[in-house]
């Protein structure tokens, strides 16, 4: 998993509330063998016409905001999200913030674990920055410092549990976590092999 | 306080790698049986990670089979084969599982159909998915929380009736609800009187509601059933494993969670 350093760019405003994952991610995407390459599926349904050419129109699809890493949502973003493709989608096309009035809680676990910063903060503010990205301003967050500035406006301070926030910076997965017990398990190991030989033959 | 530790609390104790202060465990797992489903991603996730994984002679992946005529399926049994040659993993032969390369005792984690009924010859059973297939994959582990257990007494009455039927008493009797969120650890005189199939049904059929599987402790009917088999442990080994099964017997007043009593009294009591 990347280390979470300074997020700078343009936001890109997505208005609608409860955006769904199959809007998300077309069920197609699932079948993939390869989490690389999933980002061509996200918001698939938005980005493509019938034609499977780009649609201009979508926020995603104009040049200010086509490699945004800040996403700036509806409330529920993403609320029936089961499974980890969504994640992986999210991850390759290069979004490592979501911010929103409200997420729901499974969402923001799974976001957490796979690298990506689910941002909530009170509905005004978020209104407020739905608006600065519209206007294209330049987002920075600093999770380090646990500050998001917005260019022309007061930094927004904000509070990320210490746990995620240390998962977060180090860049570690689930995986990651648990390999910092991997004297633990070379222990385990010695001792069983030690008592329960016939599991190792 | 007794330290009085039923079958499922004797496994899970014995396979504890790290438990944190929230209570959330690193288990240890013997054996990771593969599956085309849910590996293909997983292995993808540790190449992105430039993970290896961390014990290949304890992770199976299976042979694949004729082709299925199903293109989907055919591609995902290749890709398979492809990840189990380029990490070495061990393999099998499906009906390889029952011939001892699952033993009592053991924790197995793979997904519910292949494995959950293992459950009846004391093998500790969790399910995974593509992200704890990867976990597993790479650290030999699950993190874990350890699920609450259910005590399923099966009085001698019990021994005759057919798996769906016992299923069909105990979801009247404990709920779903109940059945679902507890591992289930069914002992007494009438699992006892049942043959190995009848338990490794009876464990497939409840391993599909549980989230935590269904386990029977080991006993001699299950040692007869692995004597001699051909990954069963052998020689020297042998004596020393059938001790360890003996010991994962329940402890005379084991405390479990929940208990819940199948069939007649005094049918037991007869």
């Amino acid at each position: 998993m990347e280390k979470f350093t300074a997020i700078k760019g343009i936001a890109a405003p997505l208005p609608d509330s409860r955006i769904s994952a199959e809007t998300l991610l077309p069920p197609d995407a699932l079948l993939t063998l390869r989490r690389a390459g999933l980002g061509k599926f996200l918001f698939a349904s938005k980005r493509y016409g019938a034609d499977g050419r780009e649609d201009a129109a979508f926020i995603l699809n104009q040049p200010a905001w086509r490699k945004s890493a800040i996403l700036v949502t509806g409330a529920h973003f993403a609320h029936d999200a089961a499974g980890e493709h969504l994640y992986w989608a999210l991850i390759d096309f290069g979004i490592r913030v979501i911010i929103s009035a409200a997420f729901d809680s499974a969402f923001r676990a799974g976001c957490f674990r796979h690298g990506i910063l689910p941002l909530a903060l009170p509905e005004d503010t978020t209104a407020n920055l739905m608006q600065a990205a519209a206007d294209k301003k330049l987002f920075t967050i600093d999770l380090e410092k646990q500050v998001l500035s917005v260019e022309g406006a007061a930094p927004i301070a904000f509070d990320v549990p210490a746990f995620e926030r240390h998962c977060l910076l180090s860049g570690l997965d689930s995986i990651g976590l648990t390999l910092e017990h991997e004297d633990a398990i070379a222990d385990f190991e010695k001792q069983q092999r030690k008592e329960m030989f016939w599991l190792y033959a | 306080m007794s330290d009085a530790l039923g079958t499922y609390a004797k496994i899970w104790r014995a396979h504890l790698v790290h438990t944190d202060d929230a209570g959330a465990s690193l288990v240890y797992i013997d054996r990771h049986i593969l599956h085309t489903d849910t590996s293909a991603q997983a292995f993808d996730g540790l190449r992105l990670a430039q993970r290896d994984v961390r014990r290949a002679e304890a992770s199976f992946a299976p042979h694949a089979d004729a082709p299925t005529g199903n293109p989907v399926q055919a591609k995902l049994l290749d890709t398979l084969d492809a990840n189990a040659h380029e990490y070495h993993l061990a393999r099998f032969e499906n009906d390889e599982l029952a011939e001892g390369i699952l033993q009592p005792g053991m924790t197995v984690c793979g997904q519910r159909a292949d494995i959950g009924m293992f459950g009846g010859i004391g093998a500790v059973c969790f399910f995974t998915d593509a992200a704890a297939c990867e976990h597993a994959l790479a650290t030999q582990t699950l993190h874990l929380s350890a699920p609450p257990v259910m005590y399923i007494e099966m009085a001698a009455d019990m021994a005759a009736h057919s798996a769906e039927s016992l299923l069909a008493q105990l979801v009247q009797q404990a709920g779903l609800p109940a059945l679902r969120t507890h591992a289930l650890e069914i002992g007494g005189t009438g699992i006892a009187a049942m043959d190995i199939d009848a338990r490794l049904r009876l464990c497939a059929l409840l391993s599909g509601i549980s989230t935590f599987g269904a386990l029977v402790a080991p006993d001699e009917k299950t040692i007869d059933w692995l004597k001699g088999k051909s990954h069963a442990p052998s020689g020297r080994d042998w004596a020393f494993a059938c001790e360890y099964w003996e010991d994962l017997r329940a402890d005379e007043n084991a405390a479990y969670d929940a208990r819940i009593t199948l069939g007649s009294t005094a049918a037991r009591s007869a």
